[in-house]
């Protein structure tokens, strides 16, 4: 294993711990954060012993890993938008992106090679949605003090992660086949973007109780 | 490699700085509006209470005048007069006196119960729209007619006090213009809203054409009117034809 991924999964499990025990009042974007934190540390557990104890091709995870992630990201921005209408698009998108999911695996980009254009499209909707959400922190004025606000450090967590996604799905496809070496840079240069989504992560679950509207809200 | 860690976090920081900024910002924005939303309902309010106050005296200080005032002179007079040598028309005369006496402790005991504002909150809106027609009814010029539908429900302190200023508006405009012989206030309670209908069979007035400086020159008007509905989250809805009276419908949510 290398040093990146245990470096990744340290981190990974330290936010899933300190979401665990920070998280007291369950609110339900709580338990999709912690849902999707045990979603990362399994996958990327899974694909480790995948790939250095069975000795197999380990992409097939990523294909199953996408999906799930989409549904549990979905439905956190469901409860914490307040725009029903994106509420409802997200909601009506679920199934439509299983289902384009399981095309792409079984047809366009198979179980052994890297589902890359699921993820750009993923990384794409999640970009708008945490972009969307932004857009009503500033226009709500949902909290008092901003930088006190769980879910804003949350969110600019995911908006990093998928950037850094977009971007290195992007171009690793194409790389892999025209230069391994710029591959490899470019893959390690992605692990920035998957610490920082954990780092803003802590720093969302460390910087203050939510604010009263959300928690109202909420109820 | 370095370097685009070095960038990417830049970015990052940046990115989220300039964020909080400008939340900050419009924060900042969003509560000096809604001080100054404040202040402006805080000052309609004092200028409502003001106004009734300012009513209520100009309708003591003239049912002093008219009433009080004369029936007392007259009692002044028949005192004067008394012819003391002649027992039974003094008699008389005394008990003219005190009828008038009596009169006049009456007029100042119904005087005394003019409400203003502050009363109220204890009274309620309907007990002091009654008193109001019941004081138009005693002019002997108007008919009235005060129907209540559903039961009364009291609304918050302040929006109550608007509203009565808005029905005394109303009414006075209707004193002042209409040239009305009948005055009709409807007042229904239901479950999410109250409304007010008043209406008169005075000249009435073209609400297309004419301008509503015009129609009611005492500067309060139509506008003050639906200024203070729309102040309490409610709506105002005029309808009036030329020589065939005027109806003032009001809507008013328990919660704005």
């Amino acid at each position: 294993m290398s040093l990146l991924i245990k470096i990744y999964l340290v981190l990974s499990l330290l936010t899933l711990v300190s979401c665990i025990f920070t998280f007291r009042e369950k609110e339900a974007y709580q338990k999709f954060i912690i849902a999707y934190l045990v979603l990362l540390t399994l996958t990327c557990i899974a694909s480790v012993y995948v790939a250095n104890v069975m000795l197999e091709n380990n992409l097939f995870i990523f294909h199953i890993y996408v999906p799930i992630e989409y549904i549990i990201l979905s439905f956190l921005y469901k409860n914490i938008i307040v725009n029903a209408v994106i509420k409802k698009m997200i909601l009506l998108s679920i199934p439509f992106f299983v289902a384009l999911s399981v095309c792409f695996s079984l047809f366009i980009q198979p179980p052994d090679t890297n589902n890359s254009t699921m993820s750009i499209i993923e990384s794409v909707i999640m970009i708008f949605l945490s972009l969307s959400f932004l857009r009503e922190i500033l226009l709500f004025q949902q909290a008092t003090a901003l930088h006190k606000f769980p879910l804003f450090w949350i969110n600019v967590g995911i908006l990093v992660f998928f950037t850094g996604r977009l971007i290195t799905e992007g171009m690793l496809s194409y790389l892999v086949s025209h230069s391994m070496v710029l591959a490899r840079r470019i893959f390690t240069f992605g692990f920035v973007f998957k610490y920082l989504l954990f780092v803003l992560f802590i720093i969302g679950v460390f910087c203050g109780r939510p604010s009263q509207a959300l928690l109202n809200r909420n109820r | 490699m370095i370097i685009g860690v070095a960038v990417v976090l830049l970015i990052l920081v940046g990115f989220i700085v300039s964020f909080l900024f400008i939340y900050k910002n419009r924060q900042l924005k969003y509560q000096t509006e809604m001080e100054s939303v404040k202040e402006k309902y805080n000052q309609e309010i004092l200028k409502t209470q003001l106004e009734i106050k300012e009513q209520t005296l100009k309708y003591i200080s003239e049912e002093i005048h008219d009433n009080v005032g004369q029936v007392l002179s007259l009692a002044v007079l028949n005192l004067s007069a008394i012819e003391l040598y002649n027992t039974d028309k003094a008699a008389i005369k005394i008990e003219n006196i005190t009828r008038l006496v009596e009169k006049a402790v009456a007029d100042l005991r119904n005087l005394s119960k003019t409400l203003d504002a502050e009363n109220i909150a204890n009274v309620g809106l309907v007990s002091i729209i009654r008193f109001e027609m019941d004081l138009l009814e005693k002019t002997g010029i108007y008919k009235t007619s005060f129907k209540l539908f559903g039961e009364e429900k009291r609304l918050n302190g302040q929006k109550e006090i608007i509203l009565y200023r808005i029905i005394q508006e109303s009414l006075n405009n209707i004193i002042k213009h209409a040239k009305a012989t009948f005055i009709k206030v409807n007042l229904s309670f239901s479950d999410s809203h109250m409304s007010i209908e008043i209406s008169d069979n005075g000249n009435g007035f073209d609400t297309a054409g004419s301008t509503e400086k015009n129609i009611y020159k005492n500067g309060a008007g139509i506008n003050n009117i639906k200024k203070r509905a729309h102040l309490i989250g409610g709506s105002l809805d005029i309808k009036s034809v030329p020589s065939a009276g005027t109806t003032i419908s009001m809507t008013i949510p328990y919660t704005q």
